[in-house]
């Protein structure tokens, strides 16, 4: 009869253990980092053929293994191009404001006061016409490269934070891959905790995808471009290295460091990197193109004479390099050189219609070698408009192929608080049967001892 | 298995996208604007600035063209008054040489013709927005002196448009009126009729007469020269504003967000996100939960 009451204790253990992780499912049915648990329990083989009781084998976690890795990528990418997208549409509202003109425009407005000037170019208002669609140019220039130079610095300047907080990813990884260890070493006793230390390394992984795009194994070991970042117990430090030539991640190992390739870089601090490498190179386009259309007007200005009968002289400052532009400083309505000739002052405007008609002369921007200015303009911020619509696109895509992959994983590994309950039920009832069972043991027990 | 974080996770995503949704029709809405980025359609962002372009273009040159009508008509106004001196100074010619006045009479007559020469020359120093625009390319200085002789030079300037097309804005003035000292034109008429009137000669009066007639001739020819580069200037007017309608209505086509399209569309996200959240609440009820409390 002791077998009795012996078999229904370890139903009573085995329900309670049940009991423990159904409570522990249902406790995290909303935590998306969480793989539901279940009860492993096997017979325990009795001296007669038969099964004496129940034991508790271990704590199984649900697992897509297949999954995780894509998850991962899938977040690297999305993680990406949010980043990449934000900071390219910012640029791109430099190039079309909402209010007021934009640099194409700009640019038009300017030659075209000039081709009205060449009727009347002894007008002292239509000079100064002129000479304010000038400013307003060089202005806009200037604002042009300095916001495209501030947008490339502040995402640079957000790099060492990223970069910080990719380390303490690694460090926790660490961390918990020697936790981990250790759980799983404990055998029965360790399962739930390697259960749950597991759930943290995978929600951790993804945090550290989506920030750097590095990828982890199945044994918690994490790489970026082939370079370690965690390798078991031990983590490496990443850095940001900028010089003149770009920015670049840089990975310190015990023997020395290792450069990722840009291009390997993935997540959020891949796609700032690549973002400020695409916005300094619309902002050298932009500069290129002003720089090459006020070297056009420049060099009709010198081949002019202006209202003094003076040889013309360069109505903008333009940097050796490529840069904004600016008037000259002084730089007065009469200086314009609006006549060919010194003796057609003040009357002759051939000059200044010679200036105007840059807007219809094709290769003034020698990047564009078959386009008029306005051409140059529209091509070079519909290339850049491309640019910015592919990444919104990949964006959206990744964010939907993310939240699928999310999906098929969270179908199998989340919590039906519904089943949950349902087991709950039946170990409940397990529970009170086994009670029962080693109640009905004692009292034949109790009435052997009486009866005997 | 249908776990719970895989309906919060799927309904959370549902309800973004429908918000995102939502916020770029209102956007559209309240911009009226389906494309006012290169990003928002790069394939007709081109299009869409070269048709930008062109009506910035034809704006600019139908002000110019404007400004450029004003200083003709202005310009047209002074040779008109030209046009009546020269008939008063044929006028005075004609009694002149008629053979019955006397020399005090023709004496008298030569201080109007004198008169009307002065006007002349006035009208041939014309200046719009302080421009003598008979001068040539010397429009800073008077085109005739004070007896009639033209100083200006013998270049011209013109107005030149977006296209090319160029209309003529400045005028060499002696082969409109003529030169008091080489005789020709209205001014070299009028002086050799003031000249001939002081001193008696009929026949002096007689050959300022029929030199005044050619003279109102060649003023009427440059009226009629200027006539046509009025009309072409209002084309270029009439067409500019014509084009521009229709490149504005192209621009429009192109980039103007379709509200009762936009309105539509809105309608059914709306649908949809109230149909999202009620599942949203429906999801508690359905839970088993509440079949075992």
């Amino acid at each position: 009869m002791a077998d009795v009451v012996g078999i229904g204790l370890t139903g009573i253990g085995a329900a309670q253990e049940q009991l423990a992780i159904t409570s522990s499912n249902i406790a995290n049915a909303s935590n998306p980092n969480y793989s539901a648990e279940s009860v492993e329990v096997a017979a325990i083989p009795g001296t007669d053929g038969g099964s004496a009781g129940v034991q508790v084998v271990g704590v199984q976690r649900a697992t897509v293994p297949f999954v995780n890795p894509q998850i991962n990528q899938e977040q690297s990418l999305q993680s990406y191009a949010t980043a990449f997208s934000q900071i390219t549409q910012t640029a791109e509202t430099y190039l079309s404001p909402q209010s007021g003109p934009d640099l194409g425009q700009s640019v038009q407005d300017l030659l075209n006061q000039f081709l009205s000037l060449s009727g009347s170019p002894e007008d002292q208002s239509l000079r100064e016409g002129v000479l304010t669609s000038a400013q307003e140019l060089a202005q806009q220039s200037q604002s042009i490269d300095a916001g495209l130079a501030d947008i490339a610095g502040n995402a640079l300047a957000g790099l060492p934070a990223a970069v910080a907080q990719v380390n303490d990813y690694s460090a926790q990884l660490a961390k918990l891959n020697f936790e981990i260890t250790q759980a799983s070493s404990q055998g029965t006793s360790g399962g739930a905790t390697a259960a749950a230390l597991m759930d943290q390394r995978d929600s951790v992984a993804q945090s550290l995808a989506g920030l750097v795009g590095a990828q982890m194994d199945s044994q918690g070991n994490v790489t970026l471009g082939g370079v370690p970042l965690v390798s078991g117990s031990q983590s490496f430090n990443l850095s940001v290295v900028t010089t003149a030539g770009g920015s670049s991640l840089e990975v310190s190992l015990p023997f020395g460091t290792l450069t990722p390739p840009n291009a390997t870089v993935g997540g959020q601090i891949g796609g700032i990197l690549n973002a400020i490498d695409t916005v300094d190179n619309l902002r050298q386009q932009v500069d290129g193109y002003i720089d090459a259309v006020a070297n056009a007007i420049n060099a009709k200005q010198t081949s002019g004479y202006d209202l003094n009968g003076n040889p013309g002289s360069q109505l903008f400052n333009v940097p050796a390099t490529a840069g904004p532009i600016s008037v000259q400083s002084g730089f007065q309505p009469a200086q314009i050189a609006a006549a060919s000739s010194a003796a057609g002052v003040p009357g002759d405007g051939s000059n200044a219609a010679a200036i105007g008609q840059v807007q219809s002369q094709a290769g003034v921007d020698p990047a564009y070698p078959n386009a008029d200015p306005e051409q140059a303009w529209a091509q070079l911020t519909a290339d850049f408009g491309l640019t910015v619509q592919t990444a919104n696109t990949q964006q959206t895509q990744s964010q939907a192929l993310l939240q699928s992959l999310e999906q098929l994983k969270t179908s199998v590994t989340g919590v039906s608080v519904n089943q949950e309950l349902t087991n709950l039920l039946e170990y409940q009832n397990t529970l009170q049967a086994a009670g029962r069972a080693v109640s009905v043991g004692l009292n034949i027990v109790q009435y052997l001892i009486q009866n005997l | 298995m249908i776990s719970d974080v895989y309906f919060a996770q799927a309904l959370a995503y549902d309800l973004n996208q429908n918000s995102s949704a939502i916020q770029q029709i209102q956007t559209q809405v309240a911009t009226g604007k389906r494309v006012s980025k290169a990003s928002d359609d790069p394939t007709i962002w081109g299009e869409l600035r070269s048709l930008e372009s062109a009506n910035q273009a034809q704006t600019s040159d139908s002000s110019a063209a404007s400004a450029s009508l004003d200083r003709l008509n202005a310009v047209d106004s002074a040779m008109g008054q030209v046009v009546t001196d020269l008939q008063q100074a044929i006028s005075i010619a004609t009694e002149g040489a008629n053979g019955t006045l006397s020399a005090a009479d023709m004496q008298a007559l030569g201080v109007s013709a004198s008169a009307i020469l002065k006007q002349v020359i006035t009208a041939g120093n014309f200046q719009y927005n302080g421009a003598y625009v008979f001068a040539g390319e010397k429009t800073g200085t008077p085109a005739f002196d004070a007896t009639g002789n033209y100083q200006g030079s013998t270049a011209t300037n013109s107005q030149v448009f977006s296209n090319g097309l160029s209309v003529q804005m400045s005028y060499e003035g002696d082969t409109v009126l003529g030169d008091a000292t080489l005789g020709t034109g209205a001014m070299g008429a009028l002086t050799n009729l003031v000249s001939s009137l002081d001193v008696g000669d009929q026949a002096g009066v007689q050959s300022a007469l029929t030199q005044l007639q050619q003279a109102l001739a060649q003023v009427s020819q440059f009226r009629a020269s200027l006539g046509g580069a009025e009309t072409l200037l209002q084309n270029i007017q009439s067409q500019a504003t014509a084009t521009g309608q229709q490149l504005q209505q192209n621009i429009s086509d192109l980039s103007d967000a379709d509200l009762a399209q936009a309105a539509v569309t809105l309608s059914l996200e709306q649908d949809q996100q109230q149909a999202l959240v009620g599942i949203a609440s429906s999801l508690k009820s359905m839970s088993l939960v509440n079949v075992l409390a």
